[in-house]
């Protein structure tokens, strides 16, 4: 046990992600459901919506709002596009729009666990043991700083729940279900 | 005695003339300019153009750049680090911004004005009547996952201002990553720091400041496999002036290391070589001390010019000095002032005209010129007779040599083949002339490096910035009207961007739209409210109170237009202010410029564009430079030719028929080098033919030495010595890396030669019968 901690604080932020690694996988492939609560603090209500998700990793994240509204979120790496039933509402190219591309960095890292790509914009604190972990993201990068003031990822051998604390006071819990990789 | 007092109060005056200009000088401090803008003449077609040109070149001449990059991002924020401390050093005469402290980004300083300034994409979509869209894109946001903007369902509930916030992020082709400045742009890790110079980039001291910070730190930043670029006007001014000095100490020193041995080993003593080199130094003193005073910096193509000097103002010293050998000197004086005198004169003519054609540059030339000579010239006459009061000596042994070899060569007037052969040579040369087309490129000017070109093209790149040399200049009578009549060029210019024939451009009205689009803005913005904002507040379970104070929010956005005061005073103006050129009552400009290289095709369409609205005007300011030097080449030609007319006037009255025996050689020698170049490089160009104007000024002297002295062999061995110190000066040039000299000495060397060769076919039969 004690070498074990002296081994890890010697190792330092590599580490980290090794240790992460360990506790979480994100397979190839994966989908599922989710639940969404959003809580808007201007106007003091609760907003929920459902639908379901699947992702391949390193390609494409496919993110289907069902309920209250129909809505298709499709990321890739280079993209963001957004589509309400037909229309395309917006498709923004990461490539020539920082904003977005940090969004799609931080999206794709939270789902598909990449940890390397998290430090680049959040301090990352670990708790818990393998059956139930706990990761905690304050955010280091000020462009980020600007919109989430914490970011707290819970799960077992998957991630089970993203909660997001926005800058404004505003939160946002997300739950997986149903996942199959 | 009272001669010899007076001569000695003269020469004392001349003295104090020469220290007192110096340290003036002195005290100024050097600066040399190599910038091609200093070229260009005073009185611009437009005086809003010049203006509009004079502030870009303003703000972009103090601007240094600097890119730090390095393949991982751990070294390259590492190498900014360091950059960044070793750059504190420079804070004192530089501001420095290489982070941006959190607090600057927060302000959401255009909050206020989401509903009279809307992001291109909004207003297209509210105009054709698509509200139904931003009502979808609200109600999508409340449920994405994908948070990236606050929810703010009192104060804006369309997201108009997150929607304008990321148009503005995605213009740029920088973004913040932790504080720093990351150019998206480039492939590998990439940031940058910036640098305003507060003090003139041209001084050497603020010049070697710089490079005594930057050039260390890029050797740092290499060892750890960082890499650092620069662009800014600094670095070629820096540049420019290492090569000035390069030049002057290879070329400078050849000449002087040249002529030396060639003083030394005619005159065979040390005091010759003092008495031939002290007015040389007093005119390149003068000469360069007057210029800098009145110019405040030297330009380096005068400096090139000036090397001309050397070989002219030697001349005067060259004539005494073989004249003392064989007489006292107050008799030299007396015997040589008709042909010193003509020689001055004659060569102060063919330089000051060149003060008279409207180009700063030519103008510089002229007074360092005219300079020079008249304190090389008042030097020899004051100060040498005194310093050389000894006993005269005897006649050199190589005076001889050099005269029994001339007395060989042939008279003109006694060989009729030699006529018929000069009168055959001169029409061909003339024909050929009369073929030669004329080259006005602005690489001609260009003194700096290939290498640090591209250096600086690439960080332009990097940056996604627009040269400051092609613009679109609108005027009109107050900054409302300008920005309407950008808002219409800009439909067009949107249209080239659509169709990928414009990369793209800045202007003013995509920061700060018109008054008038702002009404309009407000009203499609109003009937977006007005046709969707019921369902929004059903779906976000808006309270009769919540739904009172967003109509309130609108009713108070509505009445908040950005002004233009308002907005100078904004942060995100910075970077585009400097677009509004001018803004006074009655008279306002602007500028928009453009991203990306613009090919002939485009120019084209956006002259058109230009012409079909009144007060715009298409700049391009390097068609300016070739329009320019074709006018300097124009310019020269007509003062060449003045220049013998008025030569030719001024010896007819002393000379009469012999007038033919002075003009000749100079013109001969230049016919036949003129015609030589055009047939060998295929054109000429500005820089060949002011290279005439020397070619005429030193082989006037050259005749009218040797007619004044009656062909006497000393004065054939001064003239002799003169064209071989002016081919030592002239002949290195040709070897100058920068293209103005090169092409300046590839007419010199051959033309002062020729000269040399026909001069003494010229001499009177008469004294040699004598003889």
């Amino acid at each position: 046990m004690l070498g074990l901690l002296l081994g890890w604080s010697m190792i330092g932020q590599a580490a980290d992600f090794t240790l992460l690694e360990s506790l979480t996988s994100a397979p190839q492939t994966l989908q599922g459901r989710f639940t969404q609560v959003k809580l808007v603090k201007a106007l003091d209500a609760r907003f929920e919506s459902s639908g379901h998700f699947d992702y391949q990793r390193d390609s494409s994240i496919r993110w289907h709002t069902l309920e209250p509204i129909d809505n298709l979120l499709t990321l890739t790496p280079q993209t963001i596009s957004n589509q309400q039933g037909t229309t395309v509402l917006s498709k923004l190219d990461s490539q020539q729009n920082p904003v977005v591309a940090v969004f799609s960095d931080i999206f794709f890292g939270v789902m598909t666990a990449q940890w390397q790509t998290l430090a680049e914009y959040f301090e990352m604190n670990v708790e818990g043991s393998k059956q139930y972990w706990t990761v905690t993201l304050i955010p280091i990068d000020s462009s980020v700083e600007q919109v989430v003031a914490k970011v707290e990822l819970r799960g077992d051998e998957l991630l089970r729940e993203v909660l997001l604390f926005e800058a404004t006071g505003d939160q946002t819990q997300i739950k997986f279900l149903d996942l199959q990789p | 005695m009272i001669r010899w007092g007076q001569q000695r109060l003269m020469a004392l005056l001349w003295l104090i003339v020469v220290l007192g200009v110096t340290l003036a000088a002195v005290r100024q401090g050097p600066a040399f300019d190599t910038s091609l803008m200093a070229l260009l003449p005073a009185t611009e077609q437009r005086p809003e153009i010049r203006q509009a040109v004079d502030q870009l070149s303003a703000e972009f001449s103090g601007q240094v750049l600097l890119v730090v990059s390095a393949d991982d991002r751990d070294t390259a924020r590492q190498a900014v680090a360091i950059a960044a401390e070793r750059l504190e050093g420079l804070s004192d005469i530089a501001s420095i911004d290489w982070r941006l402290n959190d607090s600057a980004m927060v302000s959401n300083e255009l909050y206020p004005f989401r509903f009279t300034v809307l992001s291109e994409a909004v207003r297209n979509r509210l105009l054709v009547g698509q509200g139904q869209q931003q009502y979808q894109a609200a109600l999508q946001q409340l449920f994405s996952p994908l948070s990236g903007r606050a929810l703010d369902p009192i104060g804006d509930p369309f997201a108009l201002y997150a929607d304008l916030q990321m148009s503005r992020q995605s213009s740029l082709q920088i973004t913040l990553e932790q504080g720093l400045f990351r150019l998206t742009a480039s492939d590998k890790p990439a940031y940058l720091i910036r640098l305003d110079l507060h003090p003139d980039p041209f001084s050497l001291p603020i010049q070697q400041r710089v490079l005594a910070v930057v050039d260390p730190l890029d050797q740092a930043l290499t060892s750890l496999g960082a890499q650092l670029f620069r662009s800014g006007l600094i670095w070629h001014a820096a540049a420019g002036a290492q090569q000035a000095k390069s030049e002057i100490s290879t070329i400078g020193l050849g000449s002087i290391l040249g002529i030396t041995l060639l003083i030394l080993l005619v005159f065979r003593r040390f005091s010759a070589l003092g008495a031939v080199l002290l007015p040389v130094l007093i005119g390149c003193l003068m000469a360069s001390a007057v210029t800098l005073l009145s110019f405040a910096n030297i330009h380096l193509i005068t400096l090139a010019f000036g090397a001309g000097l050397v070989g002219v103002s030697v001349d005067y010293a060259l004539h005494f000095m073989c004249e003392r050998q064989v007489q006292p000197a107050d008799k030299v004086v007396k015997k040589l002032f008709a042909g010193l005198f003509l020689g001055l004169a004659s060569s102060v003519i063919a330089y000051a005209g060149l003060a008279l054609a409207p180009f700063p540059g030519l103008r510089q030339m002229a007074v360092f010129s005219v300079t020079g000579l008249i304190a090389a010239w008042l030097t020899v006459l004051l100060w040498l007779p005194l310093i050389n009061r000894g006993a005269s000596h005897q006649t050199l042994p190589c005076a001889a040599l050099l005269n029994r070899w001339r007395k060989r060569y042939p008279h003109l007037e006694s060989q009729p083949l030699l006529v018929a052969g000069f009168v055959i040579v001169g029409l061909i040369s003339l024909i050929i002339i009369g073929h030669g087309q004329p080259q006005d490129d602005v690489r001609l000017l260009q003194t700096s490096s290939a290498e640090l070109l591209n250096e600086d093209r690439r960080v332009q790149q990097l940056l996604g910035n627009s040269s400051s040399a092609t613009f679109l200049l609108i005027t009109a009578n107050s900054v409302e009207a300008v920005l309407q009549t950008e808002e219409r060029l800009r439909s067009h210019l949107d249209g080239m961007v659509n169709t990928s024939e414009l990369d793209g451009y800045q202007a003013l009205s995509q920061m700060l739209p018109s008054r008038q689009r702002q009404v309009e803005n407000s009203q499609l913005a109003r009937e977006l409210y007005r046709q969707h904002l019921p369902e929004l507040a059903t779906v976000l379970h808006f309270s009769e109170t919540q739904l009172e104070a967003t109509e309130a929010a609108l009713r108070q956005g509505l009445s908040q237009p950005l002004t233009p005061s308002v907005w100078r005073h904004l942060a995100t103006s910075e970077g585009w202010r400097q677009l509004l050129v001018s803004d006074s009552s009655g008279a306002a400009a602007s500028v928009i410029r453009f991203t990306g290289t613009l090919n002939p095709a485009l120019k084209a369409q956006l002259t058109l564009l230009a012409d079909a609205e009144s007060g715009v005007y298409w700049v391009d300011r390097v068609a300016n430079i070739t329009d320019l030097l074709s006018d300097y080449r124009q310019q020269i030609v007509q003062w060449l030719l003045v220049a013998y007319g008025l030569v030719i006037a001024l010896l007819a009255v002393r000379y009469r028929y012999d007038l033919w025996r002075i003009i000749l050689p100079p013109l001969m020698a230049s016919l036949i080098t003129f015609a030589a170049l055009i047939l060998s490089d295929g054109g000429y160009n500005l820089f060949n033919l002011i290279a005439l104007m020397l070619v005429l000024g030193i082989g006037l002297d050259m005749g009218i030495f040797l007619y004044e002295a009656a062909d006497s062999e000393h004065t054939w061995l001064a003239v002799s010595l003169s064209a071989i110190t002016s081919l030592l000066a002239f002949g290195l040039l040709t070897f100058s890396q920068t293209p103005v000299l090169y092409h300046f000495g590839v007419i010199v060397l051959p033309g002062l030669c020729l000269v040399w060769l026909i001069a003494p076919l010229m001499r009177r039969l008469q004294p040699e019968i004598k003889e």
